[in-house]
C-alpha cells in the first residue's frame, strides 16, 4: 500500500519540483535585488499591468459574449451534430498560434482599423474563444432540463429561466471558462507584438524585452513574479466561488 | 514579415529526416539571403538549415551570450562583434576550411575588431537612413525630425533597435549618437516618448512597399526592395547615419562546426554572393562579385552611397558599461509606455 502509494506520489512531485519549484525559486531570486525591487516601484510597472488586466478583462468578457451563445446552441442540438460541432471549435488549434494571427492580420488589413489596441483585443478574442466554449459547453450540456421545465411550469419567462436558474447553474463553466482565457491573455505577447507591431506592450512583452533584448533579466524576473501573483489570486477567487456553488 | 511567415513554415514542415541528416541553425537579420541562397545550400549538401529571425543586435547579444544558444552560425554587425570576440561568444574559425575568404576585398579583410579575421568574415554592409513614400512625403525629408511630423502621425516605422532608435533621437535633439552622455540619453528618451510610430520593426520594407507606412527609419537594403513595390527613396539625413557591417560568426558552443565552415564558405563563393546583393540590395566585400552584380544595383546610390553621403555616417561603437545601462533602462520605458 505505502509503496503503491509512493509510486503514484513521488512522479508528480518530482516532475512539479523540477520545472515548477526550481524554475521559480529562480526567478525569484533574480527578482528580489535592487534592480527587482526598483522595478516592482517603477510606476510603469502598474501602468502596465493595468493596461494588461483591462485588454484581457474586454477579451475575455467578448469570449464569454460569444461563446455562451455558442456552448448553449450545440448542447441542444443532437449527438452526433454535437461532436461535429465540437470538432469545429477546436479545429482552429491545428494550426499554430502566430500561423493564425499572421492570417488574421491580413483579414483584418482591408478595414484599416485605426486603434492598435481594439486589434490587439479582438485578436486576442479570436485565439482564445475556444478555451470559452469548451468548458461552458461541458456545463450547460450537464444541465438538467427538469429544472428548466420545473421554472417554466412555475410561470417563469423564458428570460426569467435563463438568468434565474441557467446561468447560476452554468457558473461554474463560466468561472472556468473566464479563468481559461483570462490567465493566458493577461501574459500574452506573440498576438499583441504581431498585430500592433510592437506599439501595444503588455506585461508579456515587457517581460519579453527585459529579458531577450536590454538583458536586465532582474527588472523582467519581477513582473514575472507580479504576473504570477495576479495569476494566483485570480485561481484562489475561482476556488473559493466553487466551494460556493457546491449548494447546487 | 514575409521572411518570418516563412521561417514559421519551415518550422512546421521539418520533420526528422530519415536518414537523420544534420541540421544548421543559422540567426539572420529579416530578409537578408536570397531566396535560394538557403535551398541551394540545402540541395547541395543534403542537410537541413533553419533560419532564425535577429530583430535587434541586443536581442543578438541576449541570445548568444548564453552558450549554446542553440544557433551554429550568427550574423554579427560591427557594434557588438567587438565585444563578442572578447568575451569568447564567438569561435575561433579555422580559415582552412574558407578558402573563399581570399574573395573578400582588401579593405574589408582584417577590420579593426578582427585583424586576422581569426573570428569572423564580413558578410555586408549598409547604411541606415530614412526610408519615405515620394509621392506622399513632400518636400523630400531631409532631417530625422521628420519622424516626428505630426502630419506623418501613425504612418511612420522605426527600428527595433534600441541603438539605432536612440541614434535618431539623439540627432534631433541636439545630442550625437558617437558621443552619449547621460543628459543626453533622457533627452532623447523624452523625446521618443512623444512618439506614436505605426510599428517597431526591422524589415518595414512591406509596409513602405504597399504605402501603409509612408515613411520609415530603415537599412538601405530594405528600401531598395520596397521601391520595387512602391514609389520608395532612401536618404541619409542631413544630421548624419549609422554605417554597420555584418559579419558571418560561428556561436560559441555551435553544434555542426564543419557544417557551419562549409556554410560561411559557401556564402563567400562570388555567385552567392552577387546573388544576395542582386536580390537584397546591401552592398557586399566579396570581389569577384562585383563582376556578377547587376550594372543598376551596382550604380544605385541607395545600395553603394556617394562619398559625400558615407562621410555623414559613422559606426556605432559600443558605449560604456553605464551608458549602456541608461540606454536600454530608457529603451524599456519608452516601449512599455
Amino acid at each position: 500500500m505505502r509503496r503503491r502509494f509512493l509510486a503514484l506520489f513521488l512522479p508528480p512531485t518530482l516532475w512539479l519540483a523540477a520545472f515548477m519549484l526550481v524554475p521559480t525559486a529562480l526567478v525569484a531570486a533574480a527578482a528580489f535585488s535592487p534592480d527587482g525591487f526598483a522595478t516592482l516601484k517603477d510606476p510603469l510597472t502598474l501602468r502596465m499591468l493595468g493596461r494588461s488586466t483591462w485588454i484581457a478583462l474586454a477579451a475575455t468578457a467578448l469570449c464569454l459574449a460569444a461563446g455562451y451563445p455558442v456552448a448553449y446552441f450545440i448542447a441542444g442540438c443532437s449527438p452526433g451534430r454535437r461532436n461535429l460541432l465540437l470538432f469545429l471549435v477546436v479545429l482552429p488549434f491545428w494550426t499554430n498560434l502566430l500561423v493564425r494571427t499572421y492570417a488574421l492580420m491580413f483579414v483584418l488589413r482591408p478595414l484599416e482599423i485605426e486603434s492598435k489596441v481594439s486589434l490587439v483585443v479582438f485578436a486576442l478574442f479570436h485565439g482564445y474563444l475556444p478555451f470559452m466554449v469548451l468548458p461552458l459547453y461541458a456545463s450547460i450540456e450537464k444541465l438538467p432540463r427538469r429544472l428548466l421545465e420545473a421554472s417554466q411550469d412555475l410561470g417563469a419567462s423564458p428570460a426569467a429561466t435563463f438568468w434565474k436558474v441557467t446561468v447560476p447553474l452554468t457558473m461554474p463553466g463560466i468561472a472556468a471558462g473566464c479563468i481559461l482565457v483570462f490567465i493566458p491573455v493577461l501574459g500574452a505577447f506573440a498576438i499583441p507584438e504581431v498585430i500592433s507591431g510592437g506599439t501595444v506592450q503588455l506585461i508579456g512583452n515587457q517581460i519579453d524585452l527585459h529579458f531577450g533584448t536590454t538583458n536586465t533579466p532582474a527588472a523582467g524576473a519581477m513582473l514575472t513574479l507580479v504576473l504570477m501573483a495576479a495569476t494566483l489570486l485570480l485561481t484562489g477567487l475561482y476556488f473559493r466561488s466553487r466551494k460556493t456553488e457546491g449548494l447546487v | 514579415m514575409r521572411r518570418s511567415l516563412l521561417a514559421l513554415a519551415l518550422l512546421a514542415g521539418c520533420s526528422p529526416d530519415s536518414k537523420g541528416s544534420l541540421e544548421l541553425h543559422v540567426f539572420n537579420w529579416g530578409d537578408y539571403f536570397a531566396a535560394d541562397t538557403i535551398s541551394n545550400f540545402e540541395k547541395e549538401t543534403g542537410c537541413k538549415v533553419k533560419v532564425d529571425e535577429i530583430t535587434s543586435s541586443e536581442q543578438l547579444r541576449s541570445k548568444l551570450s548564453r552558450p549554446p544558444s542553440g544557433y551554429d552560425v550568427a550574423i554579427v554587425n560591427d557594434e557588438i562583434l567587438p565585444g563578442f570576440i572578447a568575451q569568447g561568444l564567438v569561435e575561433k574559425l579555422d580559415l582552412s576550411k574558407i578558402p573563399n575568404l581570399k574573395n573578400i576585398q582588401a579593405k574589408f579583410r582584417g577590420l579593426s575588431f578582427d585583424p586576422r579575421n581569426e573570428r569572423s568574415v564580413p558578410y555586408m554592409w549598409g547604411t541606415t537612413g530614412l526610408a519615405y513614400n515620394k509621392e506622399k512625403v513632400t518636400p523630400a525629408p531631409d532631417s530625422w525630425a521628420a519622424l516626428w511630423d505630426p502630419k506623418l502621425a501613425g504612418k511612420q516605422t522605426l527600428l527595433g533597435d534600441p541603438r539605432e532608435v536612440f541614434a535618431a533621437a539623439l540627432w534631433v535633439t541636439g545630442g550625437s549618437p558617437t558621443a552619449l552622455t547621460p543628459d543626453a540619453i533622457d533627452k532623447a528618451a523624452a523625446k521618443l516618448k512623444e512618439l506614436k510610430p505605426k510599428a517597431w520593426t526591422s524589415t518595414p520594407k512591406e509596409q513602405l512597399g504597399k504605402g501603409e507606412a509612408l515613411l520609415s527609419q530603415s537599412f538601405n537594403g530594405d528600401a531598395v526592395q520596397a521601391a520595387k513595390d512602391g514609389p520608395v527613396a532612401f536618404v541619409i539625413p542631413k544630421e548624419g547615419g549609422t554605417l554597420w557591417i555584418d559579419n558571418l560568426c560561428i556561436a560559441r558552443g555551435a553544434k555542426n562546426v564543419d557544417l557551419a565552415h562549409r556554410f560561411i564558405d559557401y556564402i563567400l563563393r562570388p555567385e552567392v554572393s552577387a546573388a544576395i546583393t542582386n536580390e537584397v540590395f546591401f552592398a557586399g566585400p566579396n570581389e569577384p562579385a562585383q563582376k556578377l552584380v547587376k550594372k543598376e544595383v551596382l550604380e544605385n546610390p541607395m545600395v553603394y552611397p556617394s562619398e559625400a553621403d558615407l562621410k555623414r555616417c559613422a559606426f556605432l561603437a559600443e558605449p560604456p558599461a553605464d551608458l549602456k545601462k541608461k540606454l536600454l533602462e530608457a529603451w524599456a520605458q519608452v516601449r512599455g509606455q
